[in-house]
């Protein structure tokens, strides 16, 4: 990607520029600077994904609280509806949200969060892995793909982007950024930026001095990735990176998710030209003590749906232009097992979050009986929805991905998208 | 060695064209314009992981042909590695021993659940850690983690800055991604040291045909391209196929590479399937021994040999390490003529596919054995398009990101002359006009890695503890064995750099100048100097850091970046110049 540098200077990175200076509200000057400059990056839709590291026990997020089959298989673990110290949430008759995914209910009251319930791979490898390769490649069974599947959706966006079209709030970078468009890869935006230790008064002369070195190198491209850093360190300086002040009423908890997802916001309401957000929450291998309102599965839930209702509360009216979505490797079994939790199993469940979503619904396909002849090889849920069926539609429609272009994004792929998207 | 003998080596050297190993090298330096001190300079940037305090002035003075010989010999004693390797206990340990001793916490809470002395019904978390923890120090049990976060990573960071026989630390650095595999895989994680340390670095200076070979049948990749578990694809299952077991499910159970938050193993392993044999072709390491170990991706192969490919690999297998390995031990000791073991490895005739088969062309008749598989590595070591692309990967590596055809020609010669011998592919290579015309130009960009190991070796590092720099591997853009598709780490510039890396590599050379990576103490930058001038520590660090270099306008960038009343100058100096456009390429 050439970025033009000048091309960003114009758009929304020039109108925060002034914003800092005169004091202007960010929301005015976005907005004038979005009817004065059409060629401004402002306003982009955004997808946010959210990959739950470890596979989430779908049939406890969203639990099928009638099948006296799942009763019997986990003496321990399953959760009554009428038992009060429990605290469901009846979603429809059939399935609720654990209590601590309660942030989230709200949301799919409002219609706002769809629930896609048997997803996963058509690979029926049950290594976190592999699993997590082929989910994040895009091509389950096929681990020599290169790319990952977000980045081959940017590289189908069809328009030019900024330094921070594709940001991956992780340590290293996610595979499913891998690939020839560029993205940005750091745990903490507020340590992006020129760090000297005990002295960050010097960290601007230093900064100053590399720019400057950058600039004249002959290597053309440090030259032009250099220039290109240096604007994003300046731009997230102005952007208040590091006093960001959430929205009302939006209680980030105070976990890597939280920070995450809030720094994720940041960018979006910035209007720096995000387009893909990529951020993990890892724990979710719950092989011993999974535990029901109080454990290791509770805590994990606890941190994402606080994190994620924070997040949205925080979008404000950016709501419309974002949708979240979360992803897990795969389910686990429906027995539990002799150490009071469960083990690797096939399908779990998703959340898609976002106004254009056809939410307040469980799509997807749950046996009505949790049963051992209902069940994938006797023991798991079965995977009734291919991922990519769901990725494709959320990002396609989301991202204005043509149809068309599905194989691309998921080569050797050619099924339906799964209508999750309204 | 009998004078007859000699004589025939010799006369079939002189007749392939090839220099036999023991004459000397002719590298054209000097037609390049390069003087002596800059051919050393520049061989220490591309043949080890860069120049040491004096070292230029060393290899200049014995001559850099000779030095360059010794590297290809690759067998200088290393005395004061090996002392410092001693921190690493696993390097002398075979991979059943490491199995022993490095366990998870899982398989210890499996076990004393048998035992009785927990109970995850009535215990919570911190009973049932401290009783695991007792049971480890008991048994003299390390964490597994240690195995591939510690030793294995650590061991090459060591072996990079001090090892005398820099040229094989590359070169294993090379070939390690040339057949990547990696630790963020729960099945091949606890194998990689053993992979790097038995199947790679003792042949990077040998014959291809023996690295391919010995990758082939190495537990790491068996399990990491899932050959392990591929088996002929029929007869039908009476059953409902069974699902795959979590792959000696206590080695796996991780979260596969999150960075926090790990649960532990599985609590139990997976009850047994009634039916264990399940049946069913894998093709990803066939079809990765083509288009990435050795033909290349238009190598002239079709995915109609990557299938027969893979029906020839069918039984090649790992020796497991639960229950299913004393009876496969005691089978073959009582002469099972269906298993063939060689270490780890293990032929399952029973798993093998006995029809008959074509590869590239080639009739394979029905009823062979593991001799399938041997002779299609030898095919595709002998196919011109390996040698190619071989010669391709290392020009890549060795010249810079878009490797001039003819030389690439010339090495794929050699290879094919010599039966892929890849000292005398490297000869080739040092000896082309091509390379050395790259000494000026010094375009190829830094790997993180090279990045770190060079500055380390420049300053004279007293590397005490690796570990509080490996996150900086991540944040660079290259995680210690943490890549993790088969292709390995790309290969050229605009892979490494991009907006985020960039800035990670200034912010590495600043805390490696201001002390703040623990572990590591720098010889070169006295903790009380607090003397030098500006332009004092810039004659001195520039000549470290860019021997034999022209380095005029960058000292005055850098001075100009330096306050007059600025503390501790030489630290600055060396910030800047660790993070400069320069240092960043070799």
């Amino acid at each position: 990607m050439e970025w033009s540098r000048r091309a960003f200077m114009k758009g929304s990175g020039l109108a925060l520029f002034s914003a800092s200076f005169g004091g202007t509200p960010l929301f005015l000057s976005r907005a004038a600077d979005a009817a004065n400059n059409p060629l401004a990056h402002s306003r982009r839709k955004v997808l946010v994904t959210i990959f739950q590291r470890g596979a989430m026990d779908g049939l406890m997020a969203v639990t099928p609280f009638n099948d006296p089959a799942l009763a019997e298989a986990r003496p321990n673990l399953f959760m009554h509806l009428t038992d009060p110290k429990n605290e469901l949430t009846d979603l429809d008759g059939r399935f609720a949200l654990h209590p601590s995914f309660a942030d989230l209910a709200p949301l799919y009251k409002e219609g706002r969060l769809a629930i896609v319930h048997g997803v996963g791979s058509p690979n029926k490898t049950r290594s976190h892995f592999d699993a997590q390769d082929y989910m994040e490649n895009g091509t389950p069974g096929v681990k020599g793909t290169r790319t990952g599947w977000l980045n081959r959706a940017v590289g189908l966006l069809g328009h030019e982007g900024t330094p921070f079209r594709s940001v991956a709030l992780t340590r290293a970078l996610p595979r499913a950024f891998y690939g020839k468009e560029p993205s940005i890869a750091v745990d903490d935006l507020r340590s992006f930026g020129i760090q000297v230790p005990n002295n960050p008064q010097a960290a601007e002369q230093v900064e100053e001095g590399f720019e400057a070195m950058y600039a004249r190198s002959a290597k053309r491209l440090v030259q032009r990735v250099s220039e290109e850093s240096f604007d994003a360190i300046e731009l997230l300086e102005k952007i208040g990176v590091r006093d960001y002040k959430p929205a009302e009423g939006a209680k980030y908890p105070n976990t890597a998710l939280g920070r995450r997802l809030q720094q994720i916001a940041l960018l979006v309401k910035s209007d720096v030209g995000l387009e893909v957000a990529f951020t993990e929450t890892g724990g979710w291998d719950t092989h011993v003590q999974q535990g029901t309102t109080t454990g290791s599965f509770q805590r994990r839930a606890d941190e994402m749906s606080k994190s994620i209702a924070a997040f949205w509360t925080d979008l404000g009216t950016y709501q419309d232009d974002v949708v979240l979505m979360t992803m897990t490797e795969f389910g686990r079994t429906v027995h539990q097992n002799g150490s009071l939790g469960t083990d690797h199993g096939r399908g779990s469940c998703l959340f898609v979050l976002g106004n254009n979503v056809d939410g307040g619904k469980i799509h997807g396909n749950v046996p009505e009986k949790l049963v051992k002849d209902a069940l994938e090889d006797r023991r798991d849920l079965p995977v009734t929805t291919d991922f990519r069926s769901v990725f494709a539609d959320v990002a396609g429609k989301h991202l204005n991905i043509d149809r068309s272009h599905d194989i691309a994004m998921f080569p050797g792929w050619e099924g339906e998208r799964f209508k999750v998207m309204t | 060695m009998t004078l007859r003998f000699a004589l025939v080596v010799l006369c079939c050297g002189a007749l392939l064209g090839v220099a036999p190993a023991n004459a000397e090298l002719q590298l054209p330096y000097k037609a390049e314009g390069l003087s002596k001190e800059q051919a050393a300079a520049y061989l220490l940037e591309r043949f080890a992981f860069g120049a040491r305090p004096g070292e230029v002035e060393k290899v200049a003075q014995m001559g850099p042909e000779k030095w360059l010989a010794q590297q290809l010999a690759g067998n200088l004693p290393d005395a004061e590695l090996d002392k410092s390797l001693e921190a690493f206990p696993a390097l002398k340990m075979t991979q059943a021993e490491m199995q022993a001793i490095y366990v998870q916490n899982g398989r210890i809470r499996r076990i004393l659940e048998r035992q009785g002395v927990i109970d995850a019904a009535k215990m919570n978390r911190k009973e049932m850690n401290q009783k695991i923890s007792v049971y480890r120090k008991k048994h003299g049990l390390l964490a597994q983690n240690a195995l591939y976060n510690k030793e294995l990573r650590g061991q090459k960071v060591m072996r990079a800055v001090y090892s005398e026989n820099q040229l094989v630390e590359v070169l294993t650095d090379f070939w390690f991604n040339h057949f990547n595999v990696t630790t963020r895989d729960g099945g091949a994680r606890s194998h990689v040291l053993t992979y790097e340390r038995d199947a790679i670095r003792p042949n990077v200076l040998g014959k291809f045909r023996t690295i391919l070979g010995a990758t082939a049948k190495h537990p790491a990749m068996l399990y990491y391209l899932d050959n392990a578990q591929s088996r002929m694809a029929s007869p039908p299952p009476r059953n409902q196929p069974r699902p795959k077991q979590e792959v000696a499910s206590g080695e796996m159970g991780m979260d596969g590479g999150m960075d926090g938050g790990m649960m532990g193993a599985p609590a139990k392993a997976q009850p047994p399937p009634k039916n264990r044999r399940k049946y069913g072709l894998n093709e990803n390491y066939a079809r990765e021994l083509m288009e990435l170990h050795t033909l290349g991706v238009d190598g002239g192969y079709t995915q109609g040999d990557v299938t027969e490919v893979a029906r020839v690999l069918t039984g090649w297998a790992a020796m497991p390490y639960n229950n299913a390995r004393k009876n496969l031990e005691k089978q073959i000791a009582n002469g099972s003529k269906r298993l063939i073991r060689e270490g780890e490895f293990v032929f399952r005739r029973d798993w093998h596919d006995k029809k008959a088969k074509v590869v590239l062309g080639e009739k394979f008749p029905a009823g062979g054995g593991i001799e399938e598989g041997e002779r299609v590595l030898d095919m595709l070591t002998k196919h011109p398009s390996t040698a190619h692309f071989i010669s391709t990967k290392l020009a890549r590596r060795f010249i810079n990101d878009n490797p001039p055809e003819a030389l690439i020609e010339r090495m794929a010669k050699t290879f094919r002359k010599t039966d892929g011998d890849l000292a005398a592919v490297m000869a080739t290579l040092s000896e082309s006009r091509e390379f050395w015309a790259e000494a000026k130009k010094r375009s190829k960009m830094k790997s993180p890695f090279e990045l770190v190991v060079s500055s380390l070796r420049a300053l004279e590092a007293d590397v005490k503890n690796s570990q509080p720099m490996m996150s900086w591997f991540d944040r660079m853009g290259e995680p210690l064995y943490g890549y993790v598709p088969p292709t390995g780490f790309p290969d050229y510039a605009e892979s490494w750099a991009n907006s985020g890396t960039l800035i990670a590599r200034m912010n590495f050379g600043i805390h490696l100048a201001t002390g703040k990576i623990r572990g590591i103490e720098l010889k070169q930058l006295s903790q009380d100097s607090t003397g030098l001038t500006t332009d004092e520590a810039l004659a001195m660090y520039s000549k470290l850091l860019l021997p034999a270099q022209d380095t005029s306008a960058i000292a005055s960038e850098v001075k100009e970046s330096i306050p007059a009343d600025a503390k501790r100058k030489e630290v600055q100096v060396i910030s800047m110049l660790l993070g400069s456009p320069e240092f960043q390429y070799r």
